[in-house]
């Protein structure tokens, strides 16, 4: 036999050697191609994605068990498991939180693994989720495994790591990359999302004598109902009144004697609801286009982000045309910023639209800035003189800093309100000021005084007039209104009110038309020559609006 | 040479056999349907009672079609409301469906909505009322609760209570929703919270379908404020101020009003020795707490959902009253989870009790007074009316857990329920009624106290309750190789835990160690000495979240995890 190979081999020499050289590229080859695979596989992360979870493993595990609710996951080498279970649960079990259930999930385990021994058991934070959830760690005679349970909607999940003792840490951090990814789909309701609102281009007028007359931008701020914006328009409109909230503009030497005003403010709605004629309010109520003639008008989505629409409407008034755009900008979902121009006897251009623009916006608790100076606290008023646009007041207010300003919603520019000294057992500032400018008699006002007073605080003297008197060399005319009587009301912790409240209304001549009203309350304590000389350190100041 | 490649072939067939006939033997932790049965548990527990006290549960026959849509109705309008849970921020084309909706589902009967014709209408008449009711509150809650941005992660708990085949009042708590509050020092800043958000949802039915009629909401914050204001003396009574709640908007509270301080002294006097504060301890530490009521001498009856929960955590029960007795306990006596009953049995007999009997003015908009004690050292009352009555009363007393197991008692004095667990830190609240207690007193009511069967606290809590286990200690290292990675490293100086796991496998070391301290010392602080002398020895720290930091250098990868109270060290050679 060996004599006969050796022959053999002899005799085909070249061609076996051959053979040896192909058999070795072919080795070789395999090995090469073995080792990249290895090399690339190393990193490879699979991802499955069913109707209602979602995990990414890496190469290291395979898949050997995946059902609509249940997916099991083996490590090739070591062959430690990783189970996921997802239990729907039953309609009595779905509205148990999870430490219900976890009580007596856990009962369950041991129960149905008594060579199994309890470690550890803690409560923990689901990471995808922020879910609360618990893991266990079980030890059996040469393999320990790790449980994760939390309960996501109607659905529990469980899942279950498990390997031998030697293997268990080693593998720990795979087992928790995979856990980490492991996500299930919720089911949703099924509601509609698409609305219908028809948009267009808006035709705007031609106005050549009003563009020319545009040439530069002025910054406005206004803050109500938690907002604040700044602004842009054309520098050609002027207030026409200060006001913290909103903003009222008039655009000067309007040709054609025809007027173009402007409105700013903020409004707490929806920007959808607002465009929805069967929705109240909207932004097509107000102008009731079916008593005019010859209206007409069009809505155009101007941009997505953020969502800004214009409206635009005309019609005839005694063959004069009004226009009016209003400029809706989303802020959220239930802020609208509103810009409204209307116009009388001349068009709106596009331009003049155009350099309307929002610079910034934010959500704010109030608006209230604190100022100081001095170690006072300043706040300031300011008004046109009565009701024409030629000069402006201005009062700057002056308080020790131990009162605080709080915020009504109100126009700051024209009312202002401070407290000091809380008293925690009564729940009530012990004094309140209120500055606020008014324009009309002395009278009107205290009549609208003497109809607010709160009964409940008590029984009260009408308000009298004492005689006029100086403080921080001004002369005040003064009202008075003193507490008489507890009144019999309760309030909501079944006490009688026990404070008494002591009112002084200061009037101080501004100008020819308007005066500064101070309203002092004090409640438990009487109004002091030294509280009235307190809060009437203010100054004013009187220019020609320009 | 034939046969040798046999036997070398056959030899390594038969060693991948027996690996793998060695990795089937080592036996695989069971999860199965059966895992899933949730009440298996309570089941052996109740087995150590003696069934002759046990009460029957009604089993009526329970609408449960009828519930379920209540109950996914409750869901559809909290999802109208607050979008949906764990959700980021719908656009603004589903915030205005959504909105849409939820006014669709407002009660709206067939009155002009123009308020001058309203003028014509029976104001006393209900369709006027409701009406009114749910134009209050149902638009403006909308964007109310859309200003306080609720972050919230799944659907709670839902109770119905049935008024009628018509009217319908369904509550969902929200556990653990994050909400916006106004900053007080800081007027143009929100603070978020952490809190607990209780919906009332009153639906009536209208052509065949249920509208909303009315809703408020609650936090378990505001509950929790407003019991803070804790002034209980030894020996006296302090009287908790009315919580101003929304009822007041649907329901007269005349009765409630017209109750004297006279009676509720009255009321005090005669109740005072008769209520016990239970506190369960862990450890020298109160877990937590209840109320009790002295049924009779030696038997106290307060919730099961306090025992069951002191059987998870504590490890005794302390039982006291306000004249500064203690109680023993021996033990319990049963345990109803439907009742939320829980009957105990202890040493003493306490001469004062109060007697199980038929009461009256178990109606709606009556009066109930319920004393309580929040810290053991005295009592508090409080004041309110019956809502809505069923199998269970449901009155308008808040209650947080300190609470449940407090009696409450009509404008008479007499007892007509025990404050229960059903539903906590809320505004409203549930008590099991006398007539069900009345069955548990009966069945008890010829029994000898000697002859009364109690399963001991600790006996149930070993039988049924967590018991941990030592780790057994396995270090599989070979010495060589731990000398290696030791000289290298010298994890043995700067790592002071004790070692509980080891082992080396394919070249990697893998080392648990255990902290004991873990309350006190973060075990991942501890690794970091020993992460400092690695960066010493030139590694390269990578930080890849709190609790894993991987250190690299040319040779070794040393990975250092905490897991449990474990801190996990796995050297490997690269």
């Amino acid at each position: 036999m060996k004599k006969k190979l050796k022959k053999f081999m002899e005799k085909n020499k070249r061609l076996l050697l051959i053979i040896c050289i192909v058999i070795l590229a072919i080795i070789i080859a395999i090995s090469l191609i073995l080792i990249i695979n290895k090399i690339n596989s190393n990193g490879k992360i699979n991802i499955v994605n069913q109707n209602n979870y979602s995990l990414q493993y890496d190469n290291t595990w395979k898949v050997k068990l995946k059902e609509d609710n249940q997916i099991t996951l083996e490590h090739k080498k070591t062959k430690s498991t990783l189970n996921i279970i997802i239990h729907q649960l039953s309609d009595d079990e779905k509205y148990k939180s999870i430490d219900e259930l976890f009580d007596n999930l856990l009962y369950n385990i041991e129960k149905q693994n008594e060579n199994y021994n309890l470690l550890y058991r803690e409560k923990t934070n689901i990471t995808q989720n922020n879910l609360e959830g618990y893991k266990i760690l079980f030890e059996s005679e040469n393999a320990q495994a790790e449980i994760l349970t939390y309960k996501q909607g109607e659905k529990l999940i469980v899942i279950n790591y498990e390997a031998l003792n030697e293997y268990f840490d080693i593998l720990l951090d795979s087992a928790n990359c995979i856990i980490d990814s492991f996500s299930i789909k919720e089911e949703t309701f099924d509601l509609k999302t698409n609305i219908n609102i028809d948009t267009t281009q808006i035709n705007y007028s031609e106005q050549e004598d009003v563009s020319s007359m545009l040439n530069g931008t002025t910054d406005y701020e206004i803050a109500s109902s938690n907002y604040f914006v700044n602004y842009t328009i054309p520098s050609n409109f002027k207030s026409i009144s200060f006001d913290t909230t909103s903003g009222y503009y008039e655009f000067e030497n309007t040709p054609n004697d025809g007027t173009i005003t402007l409105n700013t403010t903020i409004l707490n709605r929806n920007i959808y609801e607002y465009l929805d004629k069967e929705d109240s309010p909207n932004v097509y109520e107000k102008y009731n286009l079916n008593s005019y003639n010859e209206s007409k008008e069009q809505l155009e989505k101007v941009s997505d982000d953020p969502i800004t629409y214009i409206y635009k409407n005309s019609y005839l008034t005694f063959d004069k045309t009004t226009e009016n755009i209003v400029i809706m900008y989303e802020l959220n979902q239930n802020h609208i910023f509103i810009v409204e121009i209307s116009s009388n006897a001349v068009g709106i251009p596009k331009d003049l639209v155009n350099m309307i623009k929002v610079n910034s916006y934010k959500n704010i608790a109030n608006n209230i800035t604190i100022e100081k100076e001095d170690n006072l606290l300043i706040g300031n008023l300011k008004s046109y003189v009565g009701y024409a646009t030629e000069q402006i007041e201005e009062i700057k207010i002056k308080l020790p800093e131990d009162y605080q300003e709080i915020d009504k919603e109100t126009n700051l520019y024209e009312d202002r309100t401070y407290v000091k000294n809380y008293n925690d057992e009564k729940e009530i500032y012990n004094y309140e000021v209120n500055y606020s400018i008014i324009k009309y008699d002395i009278d009107s006002k205290i009549e609208t005084l003497e109809n607010s007073i709160n009964k409940e605080y008590g029984e009260y003297t009408d308000f009298t007039q004492e005689s006029n008197k100086t403080y921080n060399n001004k002369e005040f005319i003064i009202y008075n209104r003193r507490y008489t009587n507890r009144s019999n009301a309760k309030d909501s912790d079944g006490n009688y009110y026990t404070y008494h409240t002591n009112e002084k209304v200061l009037f101080y001549k501004i100008s020819d038309e308007d005066y500064l009203v101070i309203e002092i309350r004090a409640n438990d304590n009487d109004v002091t020559d030294e509280l009235v000389n307190e809060v009437t350190k203010f100054n004013t100041s009187l220019f020609d609006a320009n | 040479m034939k046969n040798k490649i046999v036997k070398i072939i056959s030899l390594l067939i038969i060693f991948i056999i027996i690996e793998n006939i060695v990795y089937a033997a080592t036996s695989e932790l069971i999860i199965n349907d059966e895992t899933f049965s949730f009440n298996k548990k309570d089941e052996d527990v109740f087995l150590n009672f003696d069934n002759n006290y046990s009460v029957e549960n009604d089993n009526e026959e329970n609408n449960q079609d009828f519930e379920q849509e209540i109950k996914e109705l409750t869901k559809k309008t909290t999802y109208l409301l607050l979008g949906e849970p764990n959700s980021q921020k719908d656009s603004s084309e589903e915030y205005f469906k959504r909105h849409k909706d939820y006014l669709n589902l407002r009660y709206n009967p067939e009155i002009p909505k123009d308020p001058n014709s309203y003028a014509d209408l029976d104001k006393n008449s209900q369709e006027y009322k409701d009406d009114i009711l749910s134009g209050l509150s149902v638009p403006g809650m909308f964007l109310q609760l859309e200003e306080l941005d609720v972050k919230y992660n799944s659907y709670g708990e839902i109770r119905i209570s049935v008024i009628n085949e018509n009217y319908v009042i369904s509550s969902i708590t929200l556990d653990d929703v994050n909400m916006k509050e106004q900053n007080s020092n800081s007027p143009m800043e929100y603070n978020r919270i952490n809190t607990n958000l209780t919906l009332y949802y009153f639906f009536k039915k209208l052509n065949g379908e249920f509208k909303l009629l009315y809703l408020y909401g609650e936090t378990s914050e505001d509950i929790i404020d407003y019991f803070n204001n804790n002034n209980e003396e030894k020996g006296e009574l302090s009287e908790n101020y009315d919580y101003e709640s929304q009822l007041r908007d649907i329901y007269d509270f005349s009765k409630a009003d017209a109750i004297s301080d006279e009676t509720i002294n009255n009321i005090y006097e005669a109740n005072k020795s008769k209520i016990v504060f239970l506190t369960s301890m862990y450890d020298l530490g109160a877990v937590s707490s209840a109320n009790g009521i002295v049924i009779r001498p030696g038997l106290i009856l307060t919730t099961y959902n306090y025992i069951i929960e002191s059987l998870m955590k504590a490890q005794t029960i302390l039982i006291s009253d306000s004249d500064g007795n203690n109680y023993n306990l021996d033990g319990i006596v049963t345990l109803n989870k439907e009742d939320d009953v829980a009957i105990l049995k202890v040493a003493e007999q306490n001469e004062n009790y109060i007697e199980i009997k038929d009461a009256d003015k178990i109606n709606q908009e009556e009066a109930v007074i319920t004393i309580n004690s929040k810290t053991g050292v005295g009592l508090t009352s409080s004041k309110g009316i019956i809502t809505v009555v069923n199998k269970e009363i449901q009155t308008s007393l808040p209650l947080t857990e300190e609470m449940q197991g407090s009696p409450i008692f009509n404008s008479d004095g007499e007892l007509i329920g025990m404050l229960n667990s059903k539903i906590l830190n809320t505004g409203i609240s549930y008590a099991t009624s006398i007539n069900r207690i009345k069955e548990y007193s009966n069945k008890l009511a010829n029994i000898n106290y000697d002859d009364i069967k109690a399963t001991s606290f600790e006996e149930l809590k070993e039988n049924y309750y967590i018991r941990y286990h030592d780790e057994k200690v396995v270090n599989t290292i070979p010495e060589n190789k731990w000398n290696e990675y030791n000289q290298i490293e010298n994890i043995n100086d700067y790592i002071t835990l004790d070692l509980v796991k080891g082992s080396y496998e394919d070249g990697i070391i893998s080392l648990r160690y255990e902290n004991k301290a873990e309350k006190y010392l973060n075990t991942m602080d501890i690794a970091a000495i020993y992460g400092a002398n690695l960066l010493d020895r030139n590694y390269v720290k990578n930080k890849v979240s709190d609790n894993k930091i991987i250190y690299t250098s040319e040779n070794y990868q040393i990975i250092i995890m905490s897991e449990f109270n474990y801190l996990i060290v796995i050297m490997m050679k690269i």
